[in-house]
């Protein structure tokens, strides 16, 4: 498989993006490139790893067939490359889209993976270094007083990676009907009697609508449980973090993506493969196709709910019927940073996301037991002592 | 239908009502009274010879201070605590039998309490004092169960209060003293003790689920770390409005009757006031 590898103009070393700057910074000798500069620089090359998009499209007819025929595909389908830099053979998912060689460190982007139809319209560079998404993660922790002691040390990091992860946005503008019932409701009093007024109206509405920025997740569900077992392939190669995440549950991941959401969509710029030098990227693995209904679904809703928002004044408002036609849908497959954090503890690893945007964590954090028994005993406590007060007082 | 469900819970409330001041209300019956005295035996404490003696007794002292002086027994088990309160409502609620001015010494045989009370002009002559004063006169007859006896001492002080006037530095604290229930003694005497003893098992409980609740929440909090990021479709969409248009269909108009709702307590007799009061 034909790699991507950004290097030093200067002195030839593993060049990696730059979150805080914006920019490609060399550690070795110390020189700064503007993206723009490694995008002029790199140009060609990019454009020949979309001869190797058929790597990509084979894999992508293999899992139809195997859909197709009710037979299995295996999720956790590895593809071996050489390192362009020591030679090594290494092991990848058949989603990974950019990575780095566990054997000599260097970034490495499997570009034909991200070429031709797969290749992202768009991209939100990082722009929470290494370091400042372990202060996010450690300032979370900062705030929780049930840790347990010698939880919040960055000593048991056990791997960390920034992830730039597949998502669907699309954009609508279209032209929506709704016919509802409202009613009208008026109080007022006479003598010992009090009347109520009920007027219903039917409520016409039409309205042009752009809805901008639905977003979903183009991941597919892996099945089956975590395994930790230390003996796999892909641990051996260093894969700890992404291994963990690729093989948890659909559920899981997709609600700690969910939850480090929202993402600031203006900062996204045209993809360049060089953005993602240093970090590892998934593919997207799912189409446009499959998700279409959700998303027109979403998009009524959304609809229906800006009409019904021009229906105020009303109350039990009805909807009786609704259509709409859509002018135009724009969909823009773009790639979301996310610093993904594996935090050995006790023996158990847990995932934690940090968005490596605005660096909103998530991830479930252990309780100390002890600790939160001997709080809830003061709460408690402290709720007798009141009662017991406000009965001396009123009783 | 808003207007039977309506009703229904006014007739409800009503009733509650009802049955709230019928408890104080009900059992009252004069024996014999008239602006000057009243005599409500219940408690049939008071044989027929001995009966006209003291209705003559207190229609003397009541025309001689210009107050109704009643003499009430009962059987209505109240406790020490609730005489006071208990026996006002009775007074309220039966103005038909008692006057505005009026001095009241009941009788409550099946708990063994007693209370006077005190009514309009009256109040101002029976100050603590004078009440600790009345309690003492009136022992040596209850503590025999001599409550004929009783009832004249009552009368005969109750003129020698009248007698002195009105003291120019007298307190009117209400006091209980007096034939109390354990209870009641332990809530007077240690009040945090009677509130841990009667009601500590539910404090208790409540506290337990406050650190419950504390606790779950805590763990719930921290299971799920963060709030899912939600899509704000405010700021993700435009809408421009082409065609608004609203008809009316149809109206209805429903109506209930309103109930006075503010139950005046007491009788036909208007407003009154209350004095002070002794139970003992």
């Amino acid at each position: 498989m034909a790699t991507m590898e950004y290097k030093c103009p200067s002195c030839g070393a593993p060049l990696s993006f730059n979150p805080e700057n914006q920019n490609f910074y060399c550690e070795y000798c110390g020189s700064s490139f503007t993206t723009q500069q490694i995008q002029e620089l790199y140009a060609e090359s990019e454009k020949t790893e979309s001869i190797n998009e058929q790597e990509v499209r084979s894999s992508e007819e293999q899992r139809a067939k195997a859909q197709k025929s009710g037979g299995d595909f295996d999720e956790d389908f590895m593809v071996s490359y050489s390192c362009p830099s020591c030679g090594a053979e290494i092991m990848t998912a058949e989603s990974t889209a950019a990575t780095e060689c566990y054997y000599c460190g260097n970034p490495v982007v499997l570009g034909s993976r991200l070429s031709g139809e797969f290749k992202p319209d768009s991209v939100i560079p990082f722009a929470l270094t290494k370091d400042k998404a372990v202060d996010a993660f450690m300032k979370m922790c900062g705030k929780k007083k049930f840790l347990p002691a010698g939880f919040a040390n960055k000593t048991q990091f056990e791997k960390m990676q920034g992830v730039y992860f597949p998502y669907w946005y699309v954009d609508e503008k279209m032209q929506s009907s709704a016919v509802a019932t409202g009613k009208k409701v008026r109080h007022w009093t006479s003598g010992n009697r009090r009347y109520t007024e009920t007027s219903t109206y039917r409520l016409f509405r039409t309205g042009d609508i752009e809805i901008r920025n639905v977003f979903e997740e183009a991941l597919r569900d892996k099945q089956g449980t975590p395994t930790q077992n230390s003996q796999s392939t892909r641990q051996a190669n260093a894969q700890e973090a992404m291994k963990y995440l690729d093989n948890y549950h659909m559920q899981q991941r997709h609600e700690m993506l969910q939850c480090v959401h929202p993402f600031d969509v203006t900062k996204a710029v045209p993809f360049s493969m060089s953005y993602l030098s240093g970090f590892k990227a998934e593919k997207r693995e799912i189409g446009k196709d499959e998700i279409k209904d959700t998303i027109a679904e979403r998009m009524d809703t959304y609809a229906k709910r800006l009409l019904e928002g021009t229906m105020s004044g009303y109350q039990g408002v009805s909807l009786e019927n609704y259509s709409d036609k859509t002018f135009d849908q724009r969909w823009r497959y773009t790639l979301l940073p996310v610093w993904i954090i594996t935090y050995k503890f006790k023996g158990q690893i847990m995932p934690y996301a940090i968005n490596g945007q605005t660096g909103k964590t998530y991830g479930k954090l252990p309780v100390a037991g002890g600790k939160l028994a001997l709080w809830g005993a003061i709460v408690a406590l402290i709720v007798f002592v009141i009662a017991v007060l406000g009965g001396m007082l009123f009783l | 239908m808003i207007k039977t469900r309506i009703s229904v819970k006014i007739s409800a409330a009503a009733l509650v009502l009802l049955l709230l001041f019928s408890s104080a209300a009900t059992a009252f019956a004069a024996t014999d009274y008239n602006s000057y005295y009243l005599i409500s035996d219940e408690a049939d404490l008071f044989a027929g010879s001995s009966f006209d003696g003291l209705s003559e007794k207190l229609e003397t002292v009541g025309k001689h201070t210009g107050w109704q002086i009643a003499v009430v027994t009962t059987n209505d088990n109240v406790g020490s605590s609730q005489m006071d309160s208990y026996y006002n409502r009775v007074y309220d609620n039966n103005r038909s039998y008692f006057e505005s001015d009026c001095v009241m010494f009941v009788i409550d045989n099946a708990s063994g309490n007693r209370i006077i009370l005190t009514h309009g002009d009256a109040e101002a002559y029976f100050t603590d004092q004078r009440m600790s004063d009345m309690k003492s006169a009136l022992k040596p007859y209850l503590s025999s169960g001599d409550m004929l006896n009783a009832s004249y001492e009552f009368a005969d002080k109750t003129q020698e209060f009248y007698n002195e006037g009105i003291p120019s530095d007298g307190t009117h604290n209400n006091h209980v003293e007096g034939t109390e229930t354990a209870d009641d003694k332990l809530k007077r005497e240690n009040k945090l003790l009677y509130v841990l003893k009667k009601w500590g098992w539910l404090m208790g409980l409540i506290a337990i689920a406050a650190g419950g609740i504390f606790a779950g929440v805590n763990v719930g909090r921290y299971k799920f770390n963060g709030k899912s990021g939600t899509y704000d479709l405010d700021k993700n969409s435009t809408m421009k409005v082409l065609d608004s248009r609203d008809q009316f269909l149809h109206k209805s108009t429903t109506s209930t009757v309103i109930s006075s709702g503010s139950s005046s307590s007491g009788g036909g007799g208007g407003s009154s006031s209350h004095g002070s009061s002794g139970s003992f």
